[in-house]
């Protein structure tokens, strides 16, 4: 098991409801795009297998409810983050605004040991919508906020076009790394990764 | 995915006739369609002067299809006076402070305003209202077979408005509070809809904007007379079965209403509360029903049980396709059925929502002895901060049963089928955590045992396996395992009080 073992770097993706963050997740990982995401309930992750100086990375991307009241539910998943993404939509104005109050919340719920120095990554997505025509968050304002909270990282992306969708989650990849990460003991697998598993048995199966 | 578009539209058509005949009802409470309520109510509408913002708060971009609102024109297909002028879309007027008023679609059944200068003499202490219906319209063959629904048909049917929202209040700086609500609501309304076109995309039947239109339309009554819990993420997939199977919306309102009296506290600002309780109670039981289970959960660091959250949020709609899901409702609710929680449930009526029949319509509101004589059932509509004149004998704020008489289709639906004559109470009412969703995540459990001990090694493969449904669920063995786990449980609990009992614990 010791050669299998892994760093294993956890990043959420927090932002309010339609901005996208299960489709810049699902793009990412799975090159796809897709019209027919649901909301997300509770929430969900995928994992990707990242490489960097010749080391193996796992990042689990944790994408999460767009809505502040299930945020009680987010403690239990913030734990342990090392890179923090916040979404807005460069369409809607109030997700931008909202910005500040999910960066806040995350702080209070994670309550990472150096919360002034702890990586975020913002990223503007739908910049395709309406071929840019219906954008109402200018870059330059995007880009005077994330200066204002200690030079976060920032990216324009479009889930759908899979435009800069790499280069952000570059980006976050490293910033996760950065963010001293620990070793994990064990590799949580997808279900479907098959091929060699060693089963832990627990129990008797009866 | 899209396979499950054609979910056999047969099918559907089949649940729908039976389900019409259903509808009737509470045809009641039917939105009045017939012509000339619905171009009285328009002109009423019409003569209060200009409307005056619109588009200046709308600061949300126009979503694809926000434009559903007025595409929606033709929906009230049996009556071609109807037809709506275009610019309906979002009307906001507020004319003055006492006065706010919109229009969320075409759909004269779902206007709503609340009007701070009282005009009608029959509702004169009610200082908001929401005009819902004048049955009078309806065809009277459809309920011809009961004296009392030809009473209720005579009378005009009103719900209180929300009465926490102060919009009457004479505030004369109310400008900037308006613009501040006003902006507020949009952005209700901007992620209802965010939500509603990705509710069940894969059907066909949503295909038709008007339908989306029409689960968008009920979120917003929903929000606005419910603003303590507004709208909520989940809420639109447990709305749509309604919005499929009933072709009126007031109908699939006041279902999905009545679902969420149980389910309210899932939505509520302070978080999905039942839910957690849930979880809480469904550990209890892996714990007194399946030590197996239990230890392993322990083992792998789960007991929060957070993977079983989204089942019991939104009731197994995203595990089980749509007909599965609809099979898997009928069989819980149908097991737990329960006169003495159904009457519960009904107090649990939102406030806003109570319906007050005039008093001529005699039977059913008199056998609900109303004791407020003189009152006009006003302690029913008093809004909870009470500004408005008390009346005799309300305990104001609380909910009885006797100032209460209506609310939604629940009264009605009962009496008309002649149950609340025979009426046992039966003593063991469940409490909502022993309801029997929980057991059916318990039964998931324990028949997906073989899977969920070997493939899980902590609670993010828990999660894994549930979201991502790699579990095998079959409706009816799950609801048949899911009473006989609660059996079990309530056996082992009594056993393990009495065993501390004779403890002397």
């Amino acid at each position: 098991m010791a050669s299998r073992r892994r760093m294993l770097l956890k990043v959420i993706i927090l932002g309010d409801s339609g901005v996208g963050k299960t489709s810049l997740m699902n793009q990412y990982v799975n090159r796809k795009f897709s019209n027919q995401y649901k909301a997300t309930i509770g929430a969900d992750f995928l994992t990707k297998e990242v490489q960097f100086e010749d080391r193996l990375f796992t990042l689990q991307i944790w994408d999460t409810a767009g809505q502040e009241r299930f945020q009680s539910l987010g403690v239990a998943f913030y734990h342990g983050a090392d890179c923090c993404v916040l979404v807005y939509d460069v369409n809607v104005m109030k997700s931008f605004d909202n910005l500040n109050n999910w960066r806040e919340e995350f702080l209070i719920q994670a309550s990472p040991s150096d919360p002034e120095n702890f990586p975020f990554v913002v990223l503007g997505n739908k910049t395709d919508v309406d071929g840019g025509n219906s954008r109402v968050v200018s870059e330059k304002k995007a880009k005077a906020w994330c200066a204002s909270k200690g030079n976060i990282p920032y990216f324009e992306t479009s889930a759908k076009e899979g435009f800069n969708v790499e280069a952000a989650f570059e980006c976050i990849a490293k910033n996760a790394l950065k963010n001293e990460p620990q070793e994990e003991d064990y590799l949580p697998d997808t279900i479907d990764v098959g091929g060699g598993q060693q089963q832990r048995s627990s129990g008797c199966e009866c | 995915p899209k396979k499950k578009s054609s979910i056999d539209s047969a099918d559907l058509v089949s649940v729908r006739e039976s389900a019409d005949s259903a509808a009737y009802d509470s045809s009641c409470f039917i939105p009045a369609s017939g012509p000339c309520n619905c171009s009285s109510l328009k002109r009423g509408r019409e003569a209060r002067g200009s409307p005056y913002v619109t588009e200046s708060y709308f600061d949300f971009p126009p979503l694809p299809v926000t434009d559903l609102f007025e595409k929606n024109g033709k929906y009230e297909k049996n009556n071609g006076v109807c037809e709506e002028k275009p610019s309906t879309r979002h009307k906001l007027r507020l004319e003055d402070d006492k006065m706010h008023s919109f229009q969320i679609a075409n759909n004269a059944d779902l206007i709503m305003e609340s009007n701070g200068s009282p005009s009608n003499s029959i509702s004169h202490h009610m200082k908001s209202e929401i005009e819902m219906a004048s049955p009078g319209s309806h065809e009277p063959e459809l309920w011809s077979n009961s004296q009392d629904f030809k009473t209720e048909i005579t009378d005009r049917l009103r719900i209180s408005d929300a009465p926490d929202v102060p919009l009457n209040t004479t505030t004369s700086p109310g400008e900037a509070v308006n613009e501040e609500r006003v902006s507020e609501w949009l952005w209700t309304l901007h992620r209802i809809v965010v939500d509603v076109v990705r509710t069940d995309s894969h059907l066909e039947f949503y295909e038709d904007t008007k339908n989306l239109a029409r689960m968008s339309d009920i979120l917003a009554v929903y929000a606005w007379v419910d603003p303590a819990t507004g709208y909520c993420q989940g809420m639109s997939d447990l709305l749509s079965p309604f919005v499929v199977l009933f072709e009126d919306n007031a109908d699939a309102f006041w279902c999905f209403e009545m679902l969420l009296r149980r389910m309210r506290n899932n939505f509520q600002m302070e978080g999905p509360t039942g839910v957690m309780k849930q979880l809480e109670e469904l550990w209890h039981i892996l714990e007194l029903t399946d030590r197996e289970m239990y230890k392993h959960l322990l083992n792998i660091g789960a007991e929060s049980l957070h993977f079983a959250f989204r089942m019991l949020l939104v009731l197994f709609r995203r595990e089980l396709s749509f007909n599965e899901a609809l099979c898997m409702w009928e069989m819980m609710w149908a097991a737990d059925y329960d006169e003495a929680l159904a009457s519960t449930l009904e107090e649990k009526c939102l406030e806003q929502l109570v319906v007050q029949l005039s008093r001529e319509s005699g039977v059913v509101i008199r056998e609900g002895s109303t004791e407020n004589s003189g009152g006009d059932l006003k302690g029913g509509l008093q809004p909870k901060n009470g500004n408005i004149e008390c009346s005799v004998s309300a305990d104001d704020g609380i909910k009885s049963a006797s100032a209460h008489p209506f609310c939604g289709l629940t009264r009605t639906f009962w009496s008309r089928n002649g149950h609340s004559q025979n009426f046992t109470v039966v003593s063991s009412t469940w409490n909502v955590n022993e309801e029997l969703p929980v057991f059916c995540v318990a039964a998931i459990l324990i028949m997906n045992r073989h899977k969920v001990m070997k493939e899980t090694r902590s609670i993010d493969d828990m999660i894994k396996i549930f979201n991502d449904n790699l579990l095998k669920i079959h409706v009816r063995r799950c609801v048949r395992a899911a009473i006989k786990t609660r059996k079990k449980y309530f056996y082992k609990l009594i056993k393990s009080k009495s065993h501390r009992a004779g403890n002397g614990e």
